[in-house]
């Protein structure tokens, strides 16, 4: 399937086709794409064109494992923000590459995904910074429950000459249970002086304090597991403009970590 | 009738044991104030109440309204109708307050809050504790000053409408506007909803705004006098030492910090 966006746009689409999509010089709007159907793999080409500014949320809505592969272009002052929301009890393996390619380019790139027992969410991400003067940003959440399995590769890579650029990239990993896995693996490649560049990386059990303090008012604590849960998955579900089609897929996140649980 | 009944309550931390036997019965309608030295038991008493995991009770009972409280986790406990307001409530970020309240809320009752309902009810205690309003789609206590932490507290027990409400020291960090208001909301709450009240604090003034019918004097793990308002007086104007003499207790000290002494510097030592 192609698209091309222009000037301001609103858009939903529900497929398990591949995609490719264009953002238009200084098109400006806002996309839903909802992943769900029979194929185990879906290709996702984003080219974002000059002063282009694009916020885009994918939900892997797949009922079977699956591999997602998304290849981003950024050029001259394009604006790109994209997010995966991934909840589902299936395993998910996810590519992707982003490229920077005229100056002012800005990629942000968010993953949240919760990891169930035996059911392996795989990520290999790139971001490259291939000219001077852009910004890389990549933001990765997981929760992991018992059994849950996650591995996550991100790379920042800021080329020679691309000086003037950022590439950052935090990955937050919150454990809980028995018998999780997480991998976390942040990379920079740095390849210039005069840039910016950090990682930041958390993987952990949740705060015996803060359970406790949840527990005090009554929160079970599945149910308050599940709270600080949502915190991983607010900064993806954020990407949302439509606040009728936030609350929906809130409420299905609610769900998913236990919070009605009574 | 909401009672919580302590009888004979020993509690250990880490091996050591802070509380020596308390006997306390709170009833509804009744305020309690709990005074005392530091480091002498009284926020160990109400960690134990509400079923801080790192307090452990080795001995004795806790009731309310004769259900066995220490039976219960603590998220039944809270459900059962105590609350407790902390000295030092947790952070915790990505976690809205309002989310949090929600779920609390709802921990509680059969049907889920509608929307409106509970929006309604959140405005109206924020208004009440005279809170910014953006307060409730900030992050559970993060980056909020230390009044706003303790009024937070006393927001969440509006909502939550505890039948017996511990505070432990919810005076410290506010000014005196604060106080006054902390002090009214806790008023009208008991009025409205009977609760028992339990209120450590070492300030007089806040004691004087929510006039307390009962107060305690802990010492070394135990309660060593009880009576009314006169005793709050009578702490206030000659402090803790006339206890130790008429009751011929050792109030446990708090250990002091040794001052870092560098031993091995090149400085000479002279007579």
């Amino acid at each position: 399937m192609e698209r091309t966006y222009e000037n301001h746009f609103e858009d939903r689409i529900e497929t398990d086709e591949d995609l490719s999509l264009r953002f238009d010089g200084r098109a400006e709007g806002n996309l839903l794409i909802f992943l769900t159907g029979e194929k185990d793999e879906v290709h996702i080409d984003l080219e974002s064109r000059p002063s282009s500014n694009a916020r885009i949320f994918i939900q892997n809505a797949f009922e079977h494992p699956v591999k997602i592969v998304i290849k981003a272009k950024a050029e001259n002052d394009a604006k790109l923000r994209l997010g995966l929301l991934d909840l589902q009890d299936h395993p998910c393996e996810l590519k992707f590459d982003g490229d920077l390619v005229e100056e002012g380019a800005d990629i942000e790139f968010y993953t949240a995904q919760l990891c169930l027992r035996d059911k392996l969410k795989k990520g290999d991400l790139n971001l490259n910074s291939l000219v001077p003067h852009t910004f890389g940003n990549m933001h990765n959440f997981a929760v992991c429950f018992d059994g849950g399995r996650y591995e996550m590769a991100a790379s920042g890579r800021i080329v020679k000459g691309a000086f003037g650029s950022e590439s950052h990239q935090e990955t937050r990993v919150l454990t809980m249970g028995k018998d999780h896995k997480a991998v976390a693996i942040p990379i920079l490649y740095i390849d210039e002086n005069d840039v910016k560049a950090s990682h930041a990386l958390t993987i952990g059990q949740p705060d015996a304090d803060q359970l406790y303090y949840l527990q005090s008012r009554g929160l079970s604590t599945r149910q308050a597991v599940g709270l600080l849960s949502i915190g991983y998955f607010k900064p993806v579900i954020s990407l949302i403009e439509d606040e009728s089609a936030r609350e929906a897929i809130e409420s299905r996140m609610e769900e998913r970590v236990g919070l009605y649980e009574y | 009738m909401s009672t919580l009944e302590i009888k004979d309550l020993h509690v250990s931390v880490e091996g050591k044991e802070i509380l020596k036997g308390i006997d306390l019965t709170v009833k509804e309608d009744e305020m309690h104030a709990l005074m005392g030295p530091n480091g002498n038991g009284k926020s160990t008493l109400l960690a134990a109440i509400m079923g801080n995991p790192k307090y452990t009770v080795t001995q004795g009972s806790i009731t309310l309204d004769g259900k066995n409280v220490l039976d219960m986790p603590v998220d039944e406990r809270s459900k059962a109708g105590l609350f407790l307001g902390m000295q030092y409530p947790s952070e915790v970020a990505g976690v809205t307050n309002s989310d949090f309240l929600r779920t609390a809320i709802n921990a509680r009752r059969e049907r889920p809050i509608s929307l409106f309902s509970f929006i309604k009810e959140m405005d109206h205690a924020i208004n009440e504790l005279e809170m910014k309003p953006d307060l409730a789609h900030r992050f559970l206590n993060v980056g909020f000053s230390g009044g706003e932490k303790k009024r937070n507290e006393i927001v969440q027990m509006l909502l939550l409408k505890p039948s017996l409400t511990m505070l432990d020291e919810i005076d410290s960090g506010l000014d005196v506007d604060a106080l006054r208001i902390v002090s009214e909301a806790v008023l009208k709450a008991k009025e409205q909803t009977h609760m028992g009240v339990i209120v450590v604090s070492h300030y007089a003034r806040f004691l004087d705004y929510l006039k307390p019918t009962h107060a305690h004097i802990l010492v070394d793990g135990r309660i060593v006098v009880s009576g009314g308002p006169e005793l709050i007086h009578k702490v206030d104007t000659e402090g803790y030492d006339w206890v130790e003499k008429e009751y011929h207790v050792q109030a446990r000290k708090e250990p002091k910090k040794k001052a870092v002494l560098l031993e091995n510097c090149g400085a000479k030592k002279t007579e």
